[in-house]
């Protein structure tokens, strides 16, 4: 009977240490547009206001993590790891550590993360120069903080070597107005990206 | 239409974007099991700088392997019919293209050959560390590392 009770007894301690600590972390993960790579979190509804959150990364297969400089013990939710996820042929983790003014902790890592396969493309900067009967437009090629080996910054059209752009011209005759828009087209030859991006429009 | 061209070999009637949509649809599940984060199968040393001849000996082993070693017995333990069609799709393909790649064999090859089973045995001898359950969920959850390589030789 004494045994039944110490199982008891220590069951119930167990489940205590257990504690749900997801009011202090949640939806960690990676946010990614023209391969810039933001990590962001969440922190539960009724959370205190006194969590700090520390961000360690590392590459996939690789046992270390690294510590975040400039992301350790900081108070907002979002952590920029552009520079330390640049290799976009490669996998990284990364995870978030949460500590309460309590002594309470939580951690907890992304999925496998990828910019090559995970990065949405925005739309291209263009410019438009109305003439007399024309209209020219100039569509900026998009950068991209990846570098090269000799350091110069890759744009998309570096990384996508069958990219193309697609301009839209919707004439509405009421107005005498001429809408353009240009989108950034990645033909699905091989990975999953959308194959149409959004569009950007201006009178 | 593309092909693939793994130095000598040629393989035609295969759409990589088809077998791209398979794995993304299943691979939020598979990767999400995998919680060896720092194990990697498919290292550098297997997949890079390979010559397009080595490329065609490297690939066959790599597919019989998913085939008879990854994949095996795997299809029953995929309960969503969702994962069961990608799953599906994927083996298919992959037996299609490992059924029709043929090396040559001659003896002038064979430090090629050598030189891409070297680089197999990295891999195998990595997924042979592991208890094999792990092993074959990681393995399963490098098949984009192994689409990204093959899609070098995708013309």
């Amino acid at each position: 009977m004494r045994t039944l009770l110490t199982i008891l007894a220590a069951g119930s301690l167990a489940a205590h240490i257990a504690e749900d600590t997801s009011d202090l972390l949640q939806h960690v993960k990676f946010q990614s547009s023209n391969f810039e790579n933001i990590l962001t979190w969440d922190s539960g509804l009724d959370s205190a206001p006194d969590i700090v959150y520390s961000v360690e990364y590392k590459k996939y297969g690789e046992r270390e993590w690294l510590a975040k400089e400039g992301c350790q013990r900081i108070t907002r939710k979002s952590c920029n790891l552009t520079m330390e996820t640049g290799n976009f042929m490669e996998f990284y983790y990364a995870r978030v550590t949460a500590l309460s003014a309590g002594g309470r902790s939580a951690t907890k890592m992304t999925d496998r993360f990828s910019s090559l396969q995970h990065t949405t493309i925005k739309p291209p900067d263009v410019t438009c120069i109305p003439k007399v009967r024309s209209i020219q437009m100039i569509v900026h090629p998009t950068s991209t903080p990846i570098r090269a080996g000799d350091g110069h910054r890759l744009s998309l059209e570096d990384v996508f070597s069958d990219l193309f752009y697609r301009l839209e011209l919707q004439v509405n005759h009421t107005y005498q107005m001429v809408n353009i828009c240009a989108s950034l087209v990645l033909p699905c030859l091989g990975n999953s990206f959308p194959c149409r991006l959004d569009l950007h429009c201006f009178k | 239409g593309q092909e693939f061209q793994f130095g000598p070999c040629r393989v035609e009637g295969v759409v990589l974007q088809e077998l791209w949509e398979a794995f993304q649809a299943m691979k939020d599940i598979v990767q999400a099991k995998d919680n060896i984060t720092s194990v990697r199968l498919l290292r550098k040393e297997v997949l890079q700088n390979v010559s397009d001849t080595e490329s065609c000996y490297l690939i066959r082993a790599l597919l019989k392997f998913y085939l008879n070693t990854v994949f095996k017995n795997s299809l029953d333990k995929a309960a969503d019919s969702r994962i069961r069609k990608s799953f599906s799709t994927l083996a298919n393909n992959f037996f299609v293209i490992a059924s029709k790649l043929q090396p040559s064999q001659e003896k002038e090859m064979f430090s090629i050959s050598e030189s891409a089973r070297r680089r197999f045995l990295l891999f195998q001898r990595a997924f042979q560390q592991l208890d094999i359950q792990a092993a074959q969920t990681k393995a399963f959850g490098e098949v984009d590392i192994l689409l990204t390589w093959m899609e070098k030789f995708y013309q």
